[in-house]
């Protein structure tokens, strides 16, 4: 698996999130999530390669992004 | 037809906007936020985006702290009721908005609180800090007047905010696309618009700017597209203040107008609105009969002789001249300027009117005014 999915809540954020990683040149794809690692219901995240995960990490973490990690479920099909 | 009430709402749109207005309903006008397919992605990118274009606008770095609202109306009842949750002291100006008026009337009547207006003739300064008791929490203050134009300097509202510890809620609505506004060297607790005026977006826009991406406790909830086991709102901004489906041909246009507004220039729009609106004054002036009023920020109010002014707009109307007579929603500069029982008539530009449009205005008054 090559890919990982980061969820920061509402729709608003995973946008931000896109735009501060593309301006460091890491792509990514807007996706939406069911039930998230909290288990608080529907969440936007980002699928993104695994290699740009730890940069990713510190851009969230620089601009106050608070992230999960979406374990995609047996009957997903991310 | 010559459009002179563009304080109320601006017409006609420019084109840029009416063909946003048309790819969004064509294309791709989907629910944002809530779900996976691309119609909803590309009508969260187009509301993100119109959120980016409004911070940009404003100078601050934050587009998730702009939240849409329907009006400037719903985005002050939204500000006032959020930070007015206890029996406090709050100031306002002496030519505010019912938009403004009617929240706090509630809020005196359901908590206690008290509000009372400071003078905006003389030095501002001075008038409002004079107000300030031990128990003000804060400004609720409008810094363009919608009748007479008259002009509260934000910068001087910020000041004195910053240093007595008062939050400040700022109605930008006769402002906002006529005036720079800089919140990173002025800033305000919240700074609510309408969409659909001099950022030239469609009816059912408008938007609060919050300093704080933290919920308080609001009068609205439902639907976010998120958090949705939660029984309660998200907690972080806009969502948190978003509840249902929002408008996304309105936000469009309104971020197609925002760039529409910056790609004139707002000093160019300042410029073409002072040579308008001096040219008007001047030309009735001249005019038996009529009483002229202050005016600035793209806006002249007058009356002649003794006639109600409702009925001189409709008379104007005959002309092809849409004006708006009345009390404009604003009865406390009524009061101030003694024209509480016939109100005035006001003439008001946008960057889209042209000279001559002046001119005939001019003539159809003088008209009127001869026929007394």
């Amino acid at each position: 698996m090559n890919s990982i999915i980061v969820t920061v809540g509402a729709v608003t954020y995973a946008l931000k999130l896109k735009k501060l990683l593309l301006r460091e040149g890491i792509r990514s794809k807007l996706v939406k999530v069911d039930v998230t690692a909290e288990g608080l219901g529907c969440s936007h995240g980002l699928k993104l390669n695994m290699q740009d995960f730890y940069s990713a990490v510190l851009i969230m973490k620089t601009n106050g992004l608070n992230y999960s990690v979406y374990r995609p479920k047996s009957n997903d099909l991310f | 037809m010559i459009y002179f009430d563009n304080a109320a709402t601006t017409f006609p749109k420019p084109s840029c906007v009416l063909r946003e207005i048309n790819f969004c309903l064509k294309k791709y006008c989907g629910n944002p936020g809530r779900s996976s397919h691309r119609l909803s992605l590309k009508s969260s990118e187009a509301v993100y985006s119109t959120r980016e274009y409004i911070a940009k606008m404003l100078s601050v770095s934050n587009p998730e702290q702009v939240v849409f609202t329907y009006n400037a109306t719903y985005a002050l009842n939204l500000a006032i009721k959020t930070f007015i949750t206890k029996k406090c002291h709050i100031l306002t100006s002496d030519f505010e908005h019912n938009s403004v008026v009617r929240p706090l009337e509630r809020l005196k009547r359901e908590l206690g609180i008290e509000y009372s207006p400071f003078s905006t003739d003389g030095d501002i300064e001075d008038n409002i800090k004079r107000e300030i008791r031990p128990e003000t929490a804060g400004i609720v203050c409008s810094i363009a007047s919608n009748v007479t134009g008259d002009i509260v300097s934000l910068e001087i509202l910020s000041k004195i905010a910053t240093e007595n510890g008062l939050f400040l809620i700022i109605d930008a609505s006769q402002a906002v696309g006529h005036t720079v506004i800089n919140l990173s060297k002025t800033p305000c607790d919240v700074l609510c618009a309408p969409g659909h005026k001099a950022l030239f977006g469609m009816a059912g826009s408008g938007f609060a700017y919050f300093k704080d991406r933290h919920r308080r406790e609001s009068f609205i909830e439902g639907g976010s597209g998120s958090d949705s086991i939660n029984l309660n709102m998200p907690e972080l901004l806009p969502e948190a203040y978003e509840a249902g489906t929002l408008s996304v041909p309105a936000i469009s246009s309104l971020g197609r107008g925002v760039r529409y507004v910056e790609d004139i220039g707002i000093n160019e729009i300042r410029r073409k609105l002072f040579y308008l609106t001096e040219a008007m004054y001047e030309r009735l002036e001249g005019i038996r009969n009529v009483r002229l009023y202050k005016y600035g920020c793209g806006v002249v109010s007058f009356n002649i002789g003794e006639i109600q002014s409702s009925s001189i707009a409709a008379k104007l109307d005959e002309y092809g001249i849409c004006v708006r007579g009345g009390l404009h929603c604003a009865p406390s500069i009524h009061r101030k300027l003694g024209t509480l029982d016939r109100g005035a008539v006001r003439i008001s530009f946008s960057y889209l009117n042209k000279m001559r449009q002046v001119d005939k205005a001019y003539q159809a008054i003088k008209n009127i005014g001869e026929e007394l």
